[in-house]
């Protein structure tokens, strides 16, 4: 029988106490990878690259470069434990909700028709293939497993170490968005929303605005409207694609994108900016944070960019970091206003819709 | 497109990151061996679970210090006050700085 631990405000409890301290020493030992080992690993690759010329930032890191640093026990055994810790997250959640799966599904159903919010999901939606990747080793990924909005809540709890508990990073990033033009906003939109974690944060920096929040992966969305519906928050929550919303044409004030453009092909990206030109209003604001595009790193940095690739299963963010992203928005229509570095290895593209 | 969806559970056919085999990365080799990779996977389980155990413990004691029943419900509906929590994330760091610790000394630093 599973006992219902409830929540703290936004933070949901794990299922369990187990499972909860599991994670618990999961966050522990990342913050020790982003601190001592962290700190040693990156020192041991760059005195073993110091050699090394990276010709084109955006090639792949040659196999000599791989190789060097793979047969390194201290660099080995940071990259090493990286993965395991992000397998160790997937694989107990993964067990957890698929072994009690009548009891989660029930709670799914319950949520799936209550308010205040809209939940529409479209079976009939043809998914296109590259949002059906699994991705960040997640089983599944987001589409093809049934709990992948719980998968995905609790696994990024020992990833975000702490500091978002209480949606503290989404509520942060919907703050910072300005206002459109006119100094009004009625609607939002928020694309590729996930578990809805910035939907709610802008429901809750505009509180008289209609929200919307909208995604392919009907998993996520279920789960994103079930934890909207127990705080008791009004947002809408629909399964769409990005590059074809179905809204009216100039119907939102604002429109968000979280971590979405890493995270589709570079061939949809003008689709979707197409789509978001057509339902923002003159004036409007479209707010992107995401990888940082077309910069040199360091070659570690290289290197983990590279395994964060292949080994964490991000298809398509090399084909992103590798554009030039502020050219194709441009390209697409949009006035880029500002932005700048705002969480690590992220940056924010604030772009407005032309008047006139 | 329809034979690959189900709607009971409102999911699509994934692509599997390798098909055929999502453990994929448990087979990548960092360590020059794969059943090195493999010790060391289990040194971090093996992990997991002492700290889980000594988070339990220390919630049961939370719960007699408090003069209430220790039941299964009791253990998992129990919100640790916040000084506690604080005290515990401080021991949770130690444990990890002082049973990993030795994986970060690099054998070849001068």
């Amino acid at each position: 029988m599973k006992i219902d631990r409830g929540s703290i405000g936004r933070l949901q409890r794990f299922p369990s106490v187990d499972l909860e301290s599991y994670h618990d020493f999961l966050t522990g030992f990342r913050q020790w990878m982003s601190a001592d080992y962290g700190r040693a690993a990156t020192a041991r690759a760059e005195k073993l690259l110091a050699d090394f010329e990276m010709p084109d930032h955006r090639a792949p890191p040659p196999d000599a470069m791989i190789a060097t640093l793979e047969s390194n026990p201290l660099v080995g055994s940071f990259v090493r434990t990286w993965m395991n810790c992000q397998q160790m997250a997937h694989k107990s959640l993964h067990d957890e909700f698929q072994s009690n799966a009548n009891f989660y599904r029930e709670g799914l159903k319950a949520a799936d028709s209550a308010g205040p919010g809209l939940l529409e999901l479209d079976p009939g939606l043809d998914i296109p293939d590259y949002a059906r990747h699994e991705i960040h080793t997640q089983p599944g990924g987001y589409v093809g497993e049934e709990f992948a909005g719980q998968i995905y809540y609790y696994s990024t709890m020992s990833f975000y170490r702490g500091r978002n508990d209480q949606n503290e990073l989404y509520t942060a990033m919907a703050r910072s968005v300005p206002l459109p033009a006119y100094g009004k906003v009625e609607r939002i939109l928020d694309i590729g929303c996930g578990i809805g974690q910035l939907t709610v944060a802008m429901k809750e920096v505009f509180p008289e605005a209609t929200v919307w929040g909208l995604d392919v992966g009907a998993p996520m969305l279920r789960y994103a409207h079930k934890q909207a519906v127990e705080w008791g928050i009004d947002v809408n929550y629909t399964q769409r694609l990005a590059e074809d919303t179905r809204f009216e044409d100039e119907s939102f004030d604002i429109v968000t994108a979280y971590i979405l453009f890493h995270e589709v092909p570079q061939k949809v990206t003008p689709s979707i900016l197409k789509e978001v030109l057509r339902v923002l209003k003159p004036g409007g604001i479209f707010f992107i944070r995401d990888f940082q595009t077309n910069r040199k790193h360091a070659p570690f940095g290289k290197y983990m960019s590279w395994k964060d690739h292949t080994l964490n299963e991000e298809p398509w963010s090399q084909e992103f970091i590798n554009s030039d992203f502020v050219g194709t928005l441009k390209e697409a229509g949009f006035t880029l206003l500002e932005g700048g570095e705002s969480q690590p290895f992220l940056r924010d593209y604030i772009c407005q819709k032309p008047v006139g | 497109m329809a034979a690959d969806k189900d709607t009971a559970t409102h999911t699509v056919a994934f692509i599997p990151a390798r098909p055929g085999d999502m453990a994929y990365t448990d087979r990548e080799v960092f360590l020059g061996h794969p059943m090195i990779d493999n010790l060391v996977k289990i040194v971090l389980e093996l992990g997991a679970e002492t700290w889980a155990n000594r988070r339990r413990l220390r919630i049961v004691e939370q719960l007699l210090e408090s003069g209430g029943a220790v039941t299964r419900e009791a253990i998992e509906t129990h919100i640790m006050p916040k000084d506690e929590q604080a005290e515990l994330q401080r021991e949770r760091d130690a444990f990890v700085r002082r049973v990993y610790g030795v994986l970060a000394r690099d054998p070849e630093a001068s």
